[in-house]
């Protein structure tokens, strides 16, 4: 009795478990330099300590003060992409500005390929455009740059950005007349936010019903008299669980030898199992009174585990807290707003 | 008997569940893919619209290269006619390789180039280029998404029965690979 609800769980759990884990991800020629241990992160070891832990109080008030994330991060190269496409690839995988205001900045700088790069989150294009951004660097940080001094460069060019978000600074020094407007982020569209949003919800309903016709299923395994029955049922579920879990993870030949050998196996196993489950349950009889108890304490269990399980997802989403003060990015997103520059 | 009416039952909710759960699904996916295309087309509109900027800040030194004016408005005017996303995509494409060539001219006339004007506007056209190309892949990787999911068994087939048909990619045309390159 307890030991197939076990299997059952084993088989929802299972279940879960692929359904969440089939997603598209495509590569880059971009690698990530690491996790983040806050908002300066010198991969290359260009700035001095002191300068670090200035930089790294500076952009905490500021995040503070005015909610902007801004990220500095120095890479030793670009492993041949494009400095554009490294940084962008940097900020989504980072998450750099909260996910609600998006109001995120990277500024990433690559040492031996002579590159730099503002890239600006889309709650902050209105605020930094292009071309702000290329005359703070044209102007504050390509210089030292040039004479070799890093850590000059990137405290006046910070300082100039963080002087403009605080409102310190204005942006008229710069003299740039805006020829076109800022296009407003058109936010993805209330409805996708509901059906992605109900795709949860909808685990949580359809696991307790799927275990509850499971649980079900056994029940009147356990009734009746013969045991065929179970190990049809199990072989049936055998089978299509695998052929969903291929149909999800590959877009191979649909009749090749390792599917085929698998998907049999499976079956084969499955049906055994539910042989010998049906065996033993229509062995010991199952009365009415106890299945009752049977259905409350399988949904009460599966049901508990299931919301565990999907917790383990949410917590994914925020940065590492692990390290004492730095509580790790929101999340945000950027269109590929900034510029670049060289020296 | 009894038993027999309780399996079929739970087939049949469980069919129902997976339906609709696919079809949400499936709804969710294309609603993804036609707002990550109304970003690819706010930013193609941007540049649309920095352009003439660049072109009358050209025009006055460059007075020789015409076809090139020509080939610009006519894109313009294409694109803003267009009616499907094909046309679209063929407008912009035709309208970024006639830039790539509008720029190639520029680098002869040194007087642009060190011109404020010019280079701040350059500045801004790659900055929407950029722009382009990252929603042009977040668009592509969408629809890649969600065309992939229309093509898999047994989702698939639940998708095509009720009716959502595959999305198209935005592809760049050979000639329009070349991003225009500011040189300081």
């Amino acid at each position: 009795m307890k030991k197939c609800r076990q299997i059952l769980f084993l088989v929802a759990t299972l279940f879960l478990f692929v359904t969440s884990t089939i997603s598209v991800k495509s590569v880059y020629a971009y690698k990530n330099p690491g996790a983040p241990t806050g908002f300066a992160d010198d991969f290359a070891g260009v700035i001095d300590q002191d300068s670090e832990q200035q930089l790294e109080s500076s952009l905490t008030e500021l995040e503070q003060q005015t909610g902007v994330e801004f990220s500095v991060v120095t890479v030793k190269s670009l492993g041949g992409d494009t400095i554009e496409n490294f940084a962008h690839s940097l900020f989504q995988d980072w998450g750099i500005g909260a996910k609600a205001s998006n109001k995120g900045l990277l500024l990433l700088i690559a040492i031996k390929d002579h590159r730099a790069r503002f890239e600006v989150g889309y709650g902050l294009e209105g605020t930094l455009t292009d071309l702000l951004t290329s005359k703070i660097q044209q102007q504050y940080m390509i210089p030292q740059f040039k004479a070799g001094d890093y850590t000059g460069g990137i405290k006046d060019a910070i300082g100039q950005v963080v002087g403009i978000l605080k409102g310190d600074v204005s942006v008229d020094t710069y003299q740039t007349p805006e020829v076109v407007d800022q296009p407003v982020y058109v936010p993805v569209s209330i409805w996708s936010k509901i059906t992605s949003d109900f795709f949860p919800f909808f685990l949580y309903l359809i696991f307790p019903s799927l275990i509850f016709f499971f649980q079900l299923i056994v029940y009147s395994m356990a009734r009746s008299k013969s045991y065929w029955m179970g190990g049809a049922l199990f072989g049936g579920v055998g089978l299509t669980v695998t052929e969903l879990l291929f149909a999800g993870f590959s877009n191979a030949d649909p009749f090749s030898f390792f599917k085929l050998g698998t998907v049999g196996l499976v079956s084969v196993f499955c049906t055994c199992l539910g042989l010998i489950i049906d065996y033993r349950l229509s062995k010991k009889g199952v009365t009415e009174k106890s299945f009752a108890e049977f259905i409350k304490k399988g949904s009460a269990q599966t049901g508990g585990s299931s919301i565990g399980f999907l917790d383990i997802s949410d917590s994914t989403f925020g940065g590492d807290s692990s390290s004492d003060s730095f509580g790790g990015f929101g999340g945000g997103s950027s269109g590929g707003g900034g510029s670049s520059s060289s020296w | 008997m009894k038993k027999t009416i309780l399996i079929i039952l739970a087939v049949f909710v469980i069919i129902g569940i997976y339906l609709v759960g696919s079809y949400n699904h499936f709804i969710g996916m294309k609603q993804d893919v036609t707002s990550k295309w109304a970003q690819v087309e706010n930013q193609l509109q941007r540049r649309f619209d920095l352009v003439p900027n660049l072109v009358e800040t050209v025009k006055g030194l460059t007075k020789q290269e015409q076809t090139v004016f020509g080939e610009i408005a006519d894109a313009r005017t294409r694109y803003a006619g267009a009616q499907t996303q094909s046309d679209k995509v063929a407008a912009a494409n035709q309208f970024e390789s006639s830039i790539g060539r509008l720029l190639v001219i520029t680098e002869n006339y040194p007087t642009l180039e060190s011109s404020k004007l010019f280079s701040d506007l350059m500045i801004q056209l790659e900055g929407t280029e950029n722009r382009i190309s990252v929603e042009r892949k977040n668009y592509n990787d969408t629809v890649q998404v969600y065309d992939t999911a229309l093509q898999r068994f047994p989702g698939g087939v639940v998708g095509r029965m009720f009716g959502f048909a595959p999305a198209e990619y935005f592809q760049v045309s050979s000639e329009a690979k070349q991003n225009p390159q500011v040189k300081f």
